[in-house]
């Protein structure tokens, strides 16, 4: 906004500022009648000056201007005055705390206080990963606001879990409003939003739109929307090829799953007395019905090396369901995982196979496997560590059986920093026996070396801070068991400490 | 000092009751954020949240008002050294609150400080009736020194040599005043074409025979004249500023002509101050409930920081003005915290609108004030206007007020009438108001517009900006 000029200045003024532009040793002024005559020309011009500027000012006259439309008041409320206080803490000095903090409120039903708005959504501006929640606990209000101030636009984007699909939004409004519009819609009636999506497929010019739209599908998959997605196959943006696909791939029952069936037995080679007895071929490139079930891009002509044709075919292998393996050698996970043990690459896509399916059978087979399971991805050094792979086999996996499958891992597993980093991988909830046990760990003098390894223990120490359960700060003794490291451990109690007020005040 | 714990009883053997009679002023505990606010910078707002911990304050305690409430909070900080640091505030010293720690960090207050004050936000820190030897002496020095102030200020104070003093002083202006006419005239006789060539001497020269004179107030304006930044608006405003110099010189002059209120006004503006003692022996009285409107920080010419923190008289209607100092690197402590109201006697400047705290007053949540329309706050500025000329900024308190858009962002009231907003706090009265009708107090300046202060939520709550 710019300085607010007085414009509705007299006329004689423009002629007072050219005069002392010039000088009055130049230029003289005539008073006007009624005021006092001066001898000196520059008095007198001073005295209209000021005469003149003390009007203006004493003469302010009011503007007008639109009052905007208002906003409805949010019906939920405000969270108390020591949980606006945290925020504020949160936002100075933890900010790797406010997605739990914002998740808390949400869970609570209340809001955040509105005049913490501009600051939250300015952090959600910067940081994509904050917006689901800023949106969620800011509410209808923070929307409004994003109505003034384009760079806040994504929060209007933001489904929430109290939207109503209102028609006009989703016939007149913006991309933001449409996709809320269809996400409100699919979940109050999923078949109903499906129509829509279908209906307006064909006449959606903008590739990231597609994209956006088809994300509503995801809430209530059903093998009705299979067709759609499997329209989608043929789009033209290669983005909205791989949602289409990640989607449709979640549909066991789709035809387009007894397509990949097909195609992945037609390329399984079994031959038993060879150095692999099974085998993948390598995809024919010029299938283009296969290309096109898998969203790979026709490969340009020329001599390609192995490595890349594997690469395709491994598409293949992880798409395809997994009954496909089963049924074909008649025997259950673990023993497909033991009939490939000659054939590494093949083993590995098919782990990610089990991740991208998320089968909880087949996870229990991976993760109890001798070479491949958990105890062994555990000790893997920090470089090596496979987080999603970690992640994502766990989360097939009920939260108590995940913490068991960790705790029994856990012992075997020698350094600290190795442990924290495994622990940190698996972005689960700790049960009492795993705080318990990890807790040991941090605390068995046999586990530390003198002197402590610091790296190493500040990297446990980071996890407990991060996946524990700050109810369970009472397994933390309040002196630090050793002298190298208080510092590290205070700051560990603390962490836990401020949470767990965090928890207390927003229970 | 060392900081072992007197045992209960103790201050009756100085000579002092456990209640110190000294209490003027009962304050509530206070919101962490009303903690914070004190902190002069963002780096003694970190360091003291490092302190704020219980386990870092072994010995701590309230000492209670008479009326209720806390009158000091004391406690005793663990640090790296063997000894620790003993830091405590005294809340009702009549003039806002003091404090005192034993650290050697020059901030005012220090982390100690105001980590004692969190943890007594919190309600960490509960009454001891013990409490250790230091905290009881420096409440008994306190208490001392404002009983001598209080009984000893007026006999300091002769009427006659201290109508001297202000004649010598006046005179003294006068001379650099005289100067300062001369010196216009020959400006604007030689014309301002040149201005914007001419180096910071050229000003600073003239701004420094004024502060030789005595007549700071003149020489800040003076160097406030040059215009930087190639703003096409510059001859406009240079010209302003040079007519209202000229006002102010002519006026001075003129002083023995002028009715006293305008001759203070006069003698303020040119820079002619008089001392806050001067001003509670002396001043004119009015006793009222003062409505906190709010504050605004900004820095004067030679860097200090200063606090205006606007109050409005519930029964008079009267506005007053409460001005703070302090060095760059400290928050300006005013008397009143906004978001309060405070029951009492002001003694008045000269000038009739800048007001000094005298005596005991008694604090309370702010109540909605009802409000004016933008014509009529419009109008009550014209009318300061009349009186002081130089008055740049104004309180203005508006009923139903709604943000509003033309271009820019408003303010406006419910005739329609609006006022163009300030943009620093733009999106906090947006997202408290949610665009609907509510009381804001603001502070008006013509050139940069209304500066939000204080405003009420959907739900009646007062919220200071």
């Amino acid at each position: 906004m710019t300085p607010h000029e007085p414009t509705d200045r007299a006329p004689q003024w423009e002629r007072l500022v050219s005069t002392a532009l010039v000088g009055t040793a130049r230029r003289t002024i005539t008073t006007p009648p009624g005021l006092p005559e001066r001898t000196e020309s520059a008095a007198a011009l001073l005295d209209l000056a000021a005469l003149d500027t003390v009007r203006t000012r004493a003469g302010y006259t009011e503007h007008t201007a639109t009052p905007i439309a208002s906003d409805e008041p949010d019906p939920r409320p405000e969270v108390g005055e020591a949980a606006t206080h945290r925020l504020d803490l949160v936002l100075d000095h933890r900010s790797e705390l406010l997605p739990e903090w914002l998740g808390l409120v949400v869970r609570s039903g209340r809001r955040v206080p509105h005049s913490r708005l501009p600051d939250l959504l300015e952090r959600a501006a910067r940081d994509s990963v904050l917006r689901p929640a800023v949106a969620a606990a800011t509410g209808t209000r923070a929307t409004w606001l994003a109505g003034f101030n384009k760079a806040w636009a994504f929060v209007t984007a933001e489904p929430l879990p109290g939207d109503v699909f209102v028609d006009e939004d989703w016939e007149k409004g913006t991309f933001g409003q449409r996709r809320r519009a269809l996400f409100a819609l699919r979940a109050q009636n999923p078949a109903k939003a499906h129509e829509l999506l279908a209906k307006t497929w064909p006449h959606e010019r903008k590739g990231e739109v597609r994209r956006g739209l088809l994300d509503a599908l995801e809430p209530h998959l059903e093998v009705e929307d299979a067709p759609l997605l499997d329209t989608a196959l043929d789009d033209r943006n290669a983005n909205v090829r791989g949602r289409a696909l990640a989607l449709i791939t979640r549909l066991s029952d789709s035809a387009h799953a007894h397509r990949l069936r097909a195609h992945l037995r037609e390329h399984l080679r079994v031959a038993p007395d060879a150095p692999r007895p099974i085998g993948v071929d390598y995809l024919d490139t010029t299938r283009a019905d296969l290309l096109r079930d898998l969203a790979l891009a026709t490969p340009e002509q020329g001599v390609r090396p192995d490595i890349e044709r594997w690469e395709r075919t491994k598409v293949l292998v992880v798409h395809a369901p997994l009954d496909v393996w089963t049924d074909r050698f008649d025997t259950d996970p673990a023993g497909v995982l033991d009939l490939v043990e000659d054939h590494p690459e093949l083993r590995d896509a098919l782990v990610e196979s089990v991740c991208l399916h998320q089968d909880a059978e087949w996870a229990r087979a991976v993760l109890d496997h001798a070479e491949l399971g958990l105890p062994h991805m555990f000790q893997a050094s920090v470089h090596k560590l496979n987080r999603p792979r970690i992640r994502s086999l766990l989360a097939t996996l009920p939260p108590a059986e995940r913490c068991e499958r960790m705790l029994a891992a856990l012992e075997q597993v020698k350094k600290h920093r190795t442990l924290g980093h495994a622990l940190m991988a698996a972005e689960t909830p700790w049960t009492r026996e795993l705080s318990e046990a990890v807790i040991g760990r941090l605390l068995d003098p046999l586990d530390l070396t003198v002197p402590v390894n610091v790296p190493d223990h500040r990297a446990l120490a980071e996890a407990i801070t991060a996946y524990m359960p700050p109810e369970h700060l009472d397994l933390l003794p309040e002196q630090p068991p050793y002298e190298e490291e208080a510092h590290t451990y205070l700051r560990l109690r603390d962490a836990l400490r401020f949470r767990l007020d965090m928890h207390k005040e927003l229970s | 000092m060392v900081g072992t714990s007197a045992p209960p009883g103790a201050p009756e053997a100085l000579g002092l009751s456990p209640v110190l009679p000294s209490v003027l002023f009962v304050s509530d505990r206070w919101s962490t954020d009303e903690v914070w606010a004190l902190a002069p910078d963002p780096s003694s707002r970190k360091a003291a949240l490092k302190v704020a911990k219980i386990g870092s304050w072994p010995e701590r305690g309230t000492i209670p008002a008479e009326g209720g409430g806390d009158s000091a909070v004391w406690g005793e900080c663990k640090g790296s050294g063997a000894k620790p640091y003993l830091a405590a505030v005294h809340l009702d010293g009549g003039r806002g609150p003091a404090y005192k720690c034993s650290c050697p960090s020059r901030k005012i207050p220090c982390k100690h400080v105001l980590a004692l004050l969190v943890l007594w936000a919190q309600d960490s820190v509960s009454e001891r009736e013990d409490r250790p030897e230091w905290v009881t002496k420096w409440l008994f020095g306190r208490q001392a020194r404002a009983e001598r102030a209080a009984t000893g200020a007026p006999a300091a104070v002769d009427p006659e040599k201290a109508a001297a003093t202000l004649r010598a002083r006046e005179e003294s202006v006068g001379r650099g005043v005289e100067e300062l006419r001369v010196w216009l005239h020959d400006q604007v006789d030689a014309g301002l074409a040149e201005v914007p060539r001419l180096g910071y001497e050229h000003w600073d020269r003239m701004a420094k025979r004024l502060v030789d004179a005595k007549a700071a107030g003149a020489a800040t304006l003076v160097t406030q004249l040059p215009q930087r930044g190639g703003d096409d608006h510059w001859p406009d405003l240079l010209l302003e500023r040079l007519a209202m110099l000229h006002l102010l010189v002519d006026g001075y002059l003129a002083r023995d002509e002028v009715d006293e209120r305008t001759r203070a006004v006069l003698r303020s503006r040119v820079g002619i101050s008089i001392r806050s003692e001067e001003v509670l022996a002396s001043g004119e009285r009015v006793r009222d409930t003062w409505r906190v409107l709010g504050h605004r920080d900004g820095l004067t010419p030679d860097g200090m920081r200063v606090r205006r923190t606007w109050l409005r008289g519930i029964d008079t209607g009267r506005p007053a003005l409460s001005l703070t100092y302090a060095q760059p690197s400290q928050t300006p402590q005013s008397p009143f915290r906004s978001g309060t109201e405070v029951e009492g006697e002001l003694a008045f400047h000269p000038d009739g609108r800048r007001a000094v705290r005298a005596g005991r007053m008694t604090e309370r949540p702010l109540s909605r004030p009802a409000g004016e329309t933008i014509a009529q706050a419009l109008d009550t500025y014209a009318e300061a206007l009349a009186i002081d000329p130089w008055l740049d900024t104004w309180p203005v308190v508006l009923a139903d007020a709604v943000p509003a858009r033309d271009g820019g962002w408003y303010l406006a009231d419910r005739d329609g009438a609006a006022l163009p907003l300030e943009p620093g706090d733009l999106w906090r009265l947006l997202a408290i108001t949610g665009g609907g009708p509510t009381t804001v107090i603001a502070e008006w300046s013509p050139r940069t517009g209304l500066a939000p202060m204080t405003l009420w939520d959907d739900e009646g709550k007062a919220i200071t900006l």
